[in-house]
């Protein structure tokens, strides 16, 4: 998300083919030709490189309307970063972050603690209490707090050495899953480093175009990450890790000194139930009678194996039948905060996935990430959702 | 709503339905020819019924507004920009499927409907429409009916006015008609229908079709035959079709395109060929065998390098979405690109080709085939390294001679992507002076003001197709 002039030659490689309609949400959902990937670059391209088109609300709109989900670059044909095209349209647009000075605090502080502290944690849960938002409560604590340390392998000799790093999330909302990752790793042979110091792996940032703390946040965490000198670094966000091991190289300035460590920490980097289905399990999961479907999140695919990992892990567990949903990878509309920024367009991308999760019959659903674990679960009648890892947790119980 | 026209059209369709923010006008100015995005429209509505497309047309022949219908935007012939401004009619929210009636083997759709969503509707009824442009994940059949689309399947199953049986249309002045009917025979009158069909939106604006199916073929599979020229590829083409075996598909594809594609081929197609063919045969499974290898004998008597079945239907798939890819495909080694569509009567490939070869080497511009082969659409694609006054003067030249060319051999100037306004210039080399004003005259009797997509077939004539623009 450096300067958007930067893409300048990559935006000129688009051919037009309009073939980007196929795989846009946002696009789909509301068939305006304003909302595709090609008219979304070429609108910025437009305003903020060439001065043709005026800066308005609309324009800014369009910048915005944007789940960056990815799937536009993943299938352009000719290899356009349309997403990161957007996030950098968006850095331009709005040159200290986007918001105004409450809501880029607030995103600072989010950012800087990696979850919901003090204030910002008790309005939240007034929030949630008065059903203003989809939130579970938020302890006092965070995962990363009440857990820095290192957390021998329960199990023999250790297989590995990981830093396990708690998204959001996990540290701060979602703490049963974090719970569940630690659990699970140490009965299968793994030792696991909590880092306290860690923050945000920058992705709320990139996507409010505020680079001066999306950078802050990468070199925070791959300084510690560098430090740690782990075998491997999990997480069990699928978004955390997509920009760790995936945007983090790329966005840091290729003077910047820590931008090779970032390269050498990426291959290193897996989600939990990626990694675990790759190594195997060595502790024996217990029976668990449920019918459960994945939802794929829009962040995967940064292994090949990311997108059958759950399915391929959960399905050892005796008495859990495994059911596919039509078009499991189609999004859910949550898009991080995309959700509460654009209810409308969102509510109509997720109804089309409810609609295929209903078809499975299933009572569980697992996905990797939590906004899409949270705004599935916000709809009616959705059935109990949660990270694959919660699951097999649970079986261990 | 800022002015009048957004105000008004918000009567016909409702609030949602109209946009006329300059940043939603940007989005419609061009279709996959970026070189025609020249005009804006004033407003761009999206209909949800035949009969808001007809209170849209009566108000814009009231005041003499042009009218420009659009599909997906996809085309390649810059069809649907609205140079002139006007209205854009954006139907792509008429999207639904209005009736599969596989007793008759027949479907009803709106204008809207994708292609590709079309085939997965139908595909699991056993049921199979061939017509398979390259762009089928996002076209629209409307937009394949106004400009005739085809694709690879165009050399056994004929292109898109082969399966429409009949329509409902919106004439300029509103009149909503129906030609046609669900009938596979049908001795009527004129051909209303297929007037429609490669009408580009010039007479009026189809809503609905009426589309034939066939039964979905229960065996296929997919051959590459490897050549050691462009000229071989060709004549083992020429070769197939006269021997009367007729593949699903049969695609020519230089080593150049190969090599572009072998992102997508997996595992990736690793020859020394010149020049490749792809083919897919369908039909019974001992029809299939048989074919095969009748096919591969006959390829191999004609001195090919060699000729692979690929067994895998994972990799097979593989060929078929990279071919489908090639065009965007070709600009990752492109600054700049100028797809042809000049299609030849396929006894006279190997001179198309040949003459290509010597065009290509006198004018020092590089010219990449991948064409549909088996029905003589070589889609002749000249790349460019740079894009400056000097190349783009270079494209017009070698379309021009490219043009001429395959009117030389008894081709016609577009197999499958329309005029629009990138072929404009050429028809009258193909139909001649008498046939261009026999189809004005046409026009008049269904767009007498001259409102309907303004510049598209021939060019523009003020005054005598309506108002000024």
């Amino acid at each position: 998300m450096s300067d958007i002039a930067v893409y300048k030659e990559q935006m000129e490689k688009c051919s037009h083919c309009a073939f980007c309609q196929a795989f846009c949400p946002v696009f789909e959902a509301e068939l305006l030709e304003t909302f595709m990937p090609r008219a979304r670059m070429e609108i910025a391209r437009a305003c903020l490189l060439e001065n043709t088109l005026e800066r308005s609300a609309r324009v800014a709109e369009v910048i915005d309307r944007c789940l960056l989900c990815g799937r536009c670059s993943k299938s352009c044909p000719g290899g356009v970063p349309v997403e990161a095209i957007t996030a950098a349209a968006r850095s331009a647009l709005y040159p200290h972050g986007k918001g105004g000075p409450l809501r880029r605090h607030m995103l600072r502080h989010f950012c800087q603690n990696r979850g919901l502290l003090g204030l910002h944690r008790q309005a939240a849960n007034l929030a949630s209490r008065r059903g203003w938002s989809p939130l579970p409560q938020v302890g006092e604590k965070l995962f990363a707090e009440l857990y820095a340390g290192n957390w021998p392998s329960k199990n023999g000799t250790p297989r590995a050495r990981a830093v396990y790093f708690a998204g959001c999330a996990a540290n701060s909302l979602y703490t049963d899953t974090a719970d569940a990752t630690l659990k699970v790793l140490t009965r299968n042979g793994i030792e696991v480093n909590v880092i306290k110091e860690m923050v945000c792996c920058g992705m709320p940032a990139y996507a409010a175009g505020d680079r001066e703390l999306l950078l802050e946040c990468i070199r925070k965490n791959v300084e510690s990450l560098a430090n740690a000198d782990a075998d491997v670094i999990l997480t069990e966000c699928s978004t955390c890790g997509m920009f760790l091991k995936q945007k983090a190289p790329l966005l840091l300035p290729p003077d910047d000194p820590l931008a090779q460590k970032a390269k050498e920490l990426a291959p290193k980097i897996f989600e939990v139930t990626d990694y675990l289905s790759q190594v195997g399990l060595i502790a024996a999961p217990g029976r668990l009678e449920a019918r459960v479907t994945y939802h794929i999140p829009c962040h995967s695919a940064w292994t090949p194996t990311f997108d059958d990992a759950p399915n391929k892990l959960l399905a050892q567990i005796p008495g859990v039948e495994m059911v596919q949903m039509a078009e499991p990878n189609a999004c859910c509309g949550a898009g991080g905060s995309f959700f509460a920024d654009f209810a409308d367009t969102a509510e109509k991308i997720l109804q089309k996935k409810m609609a295929d999760m209903k078809n499975t019959k299933a009572e569980i659903c697992v996905t990797q990430c939590p906004a899409c674990r949270t705004y599935i679960q916000s709809a009616a009648d959705a059935p109990e959702t949660l990270h694959p890892i919660r699951l097999l947790a649970k079986s261990y119980e | 709503m800022a002015g009048g026209l957004g105000r008004d059209l918000e009567e016909i369709t409702g609030a949602g339905s109209v946009l006329v923010n300059p940043a939603d006008l940007y989005a419609y100015r061009s279709d996959a020819t970026y070189d025609y995005a020249t005009g804006k429209p004033d407003a761009v509505v999206l209909p949800q019924s035949t009969e808001q497309v007809a209170a849209i047309l009566r108000y814009a022949s009231a005041r003499g507004i042009f009218v420009t219908p659009r599909g997906a935007g996809s085309g390649l012939s810059g069809g649907c920009t609205p140079i002139f401004g006007g209205i854009v009619v954006d139907l792509k929210r008429m999207n639904r499927i209005l009736g599969v009636n596989p007793g008759n083997m027949t479907a009803t759709v709106e204008a809207g409907v994708v292609l590709d969503k079309f085939k997965a509707a139908i595909g699991p009824m056993g049921l199979f429409y061939p017509p398979d442009p390259q762009s089928a994940s996002v076209c629209t059949i409307g937009g394949n009916v106004a400009t005739r689309a085809g694709g690879p399947r165009g050399v056994k199953y004929g292109t898109t006015p082969h399966y429409v049986l009949g329509l409902t249309a919106v004439l300029a002045d509103g009149t909503i008609i129906r030609p046609g009917s669900l009938c596979v025979k049908q001795s009527v009158g004129y051909d209303i229908t297929h007037l429609f069909a490669g009408s580009e939106g010039t007479l009026g604006i189809i809503t609905q079709v009426h589309l034939r199916l066939l039964p979905k073929p229960k065996a296929s599979a997919t051959a590459v035959v490897t050549c050691n020229s462009a000229e071989q590829a060709a004549s083992v083409v020429s070769a197939i079709i006269s021997a009367g075996t007729v593949p699903a598909m049969l695609e020519f594809l230089t080593a150049m395109a190969v090599m572009v594609m072998n992102s997508i081929i997996s595992p990736p197609l690793a020859g020394d060929g010149q020049a490749y063919l792809l083919m897919e045969i369908d039909g019974s499974p001992e029809q299939v065998a048989a074919d095969l290898k009748n096919l591969s004998a006959l390829c191999k008597d004609m001195g090919v390098m060699d000729v692979r079945v690929i067994e895998d239907q994972k990799e097979a798939a593989s060929y078929w979405k990279a071919r489908a890819s090639l065009y965007p495909f070709i600009l990752t080694m492109a600054k700049k690109m100028v797809i042809e569509d000049v299609t030849v009567p396929r006894n006279q490939l190997p001179e198309f080709v040949k003459r290509l070869g010597e065009l290509s080497a006198r004018l020092g511009i590089l010219i990449g085939l991948g064409g549909h082969a088996g029905d003589g659409n070589m889609h002749p694609s000249l790349l460019f390294s740079e894009v400056n006054e000097q190349t783009r003067e270079k494209a017009e030249q070698a379309v021009e001679q490219i043009v001429r060319m395959g009117l030389a051999l008894g081709g016609t100037i577009s197999g499958e992507h329309g005029i629009g306004l990138h072929k404009s210039a050429f028809v009258e080399w193909e139909l001649g002076r008498e046939q261009i004003a026999l189809m004005k005259r046409i026009k008049a009797a269904f767009d007498p003001d001259g409102i309907m997509n303004p510049g598209k077939i021939w060019p523009y004539e003020a005054g005598r197709e309506g108002q000024e623009a």
